[in-house]
């Protein structure tokens, strides 16, 4: 069996992707890298959109990520929010992992957002829940429980019109 | 056409479940169900050029309730947009309860990161004129160090063609003109040479 092809192939493997770290903002709608080729001071860009690039849009499926190449004399990256803000990051001179820190301190999302997100998501996936934004209404849509009450009658034990008002159930 | 209709809502029967009591109204089921003529058959002959006679509009009924009607659809549906714009902000309101959106905190905490942000453009800014500096200056020598070397060059070239120049001068003296011609002829003439030379180890002439 072949190695997998590819300069640094690893970056295309899902462990490496699913270990990415930056999840940009709600409000993060596009992400513009520019940098140039054979520049010095590009070479943090450049290194990190082949290394981290992948993993940020993993991470980050409905950010549109685009990169212009020899197109400004100085590398930088830009983001573009939903309320038509654009923040600009400087990226002349500087190493990668800086570049990766200060994005993620600037626009990524915190630790905690993320653990509440993954306790939400938890919460929907569970069967035992029910109601507003959970995958069934109500238990009456499950075969073998009582069927729905706005289609069938419940049985009059069970109404509190007979139970705790003592009125007779009457039929229409 | 009887025995069509027993089959047909026999059929209808086989399709539907048995509606509760608390659905029906007046104790009929209503169903609109095409369970005569299916769709594709065409109109039938009496009624192909039918044209129905249009209602009759009286003027005054029409100028009294058409403000009225105005009036009430408008109130109608100012309301259904009332309603439709607080039931948006409730549920906006209801989903921030539950997710845990803080407006006011996100904004603050957007601030903060713009002026992260400019910090450190600030500081790429001071690292790039640093860099475009070095660059210049590098230019500059190398620019000055070549403008030396086509000086030095120019020189070297200007003496040689001096020399050059000084040389063919001197030699000018010698050359044969029509003027000297016959006098040169002369001393050719009268000048011998001798090729009968005998080489030595060293080739020197005898």
């Amino acid at each position: 069996m072949p190695f997998m092809k590819g300069r640094a192939a690893i970056r295309r493997t899902l462990q490496y992707l699913e270990r990415g770290s930056l999840v940009l903002n709600d409000s993060v709608q596009i992400m513009t890298v520019n940098y140039n080729s054979g520049h010095k001071a590009s070479r943090g860009t450049y290194d990190f959109i082949f290394w981290y690039l992948g993993q940020v849009q993993f991470k980050n499926p409905s950010v549109q990520i685009l990169t212009f190449k020899n197109m400004t004399p100085s590398p930088y990256i830009s983001f573009y929010l939903d309320n038509g803000e654009k923040i600009l990051v400087d990226a002349d001179s500087r190493d990668k992992d800086e570049i990766f820190q200060h994005i993620k301190t600037v626009l990524g999302k915190s630790e905690e957002d993320l653990q509440k997100e993954a306790l939400a998501r938890e919460k929907k996936a569970n069967p035992a829940n029910f109601g507003h934004g959970y995958s069934r209404w109500c238990i009456c849509e499950i075969p073998g429980q009582i069927p729905c009450p706005g289609w069938v009658p419940l049985p009059k034990e069970m109404r509190g019109k007979y139970n705790l008002q003592k009125k007779d159930v009457e039929e229409v | 056409m009887c025995s069509q209709l027993v089959r047909a809502s026999q059929a209808v029967k086989f399709l539907i479940t048995e509606f509760p009591p608390c659905l029906k109204l007046h104790n009929v089921t209503v169903l609109s169900v095409r369970w005569r003529k299916p769709r594709w058959v065409p109109k039938s002959q009496s009624k192909l050029f039918y044209v129905r006679e249009p209602t009759a509009i009286l003027a005054e009924e029409y100028e009294m309730l058409k403000p009225k009607y105005d009036a009430y659809r408008t109130e109608m549906k100012a309301l259904r947009y009332f309603f439709l714009q607080a039931n948006k902000a409730e549920r906006r309101q209801e989903i921030a309860r539950t997710e845990g959106i803080d407006a006011k905190k996100d904004e603050v905490q957007h601030i903060k990161a713009l002026e992260i942000n400019r910090k450190w453009n600030e500081e790429c800014a001071r690292l790039r004129e640093e860099r475009l500096l070095k660059e210049r200056e590098k230019k500059e020598e190398i620019e000055y160090h070549k403008q030396l070397k086509k000086q030095q060059e120019d020189q070297i070239t200007k003496t040689e063609t001096e020399s050059f120049v000084a040389q063919s001068l001197e030699s000018s003296e010698k050359f044969i003109t029509m003027e000297n011609l016959d006098e040169e002829i002369e001393k050719l003439l009268d000048s011998k040479t001798d090729y009968n030379i005998g080489f030595r180890s060293k080739s020197q002439k005898q």
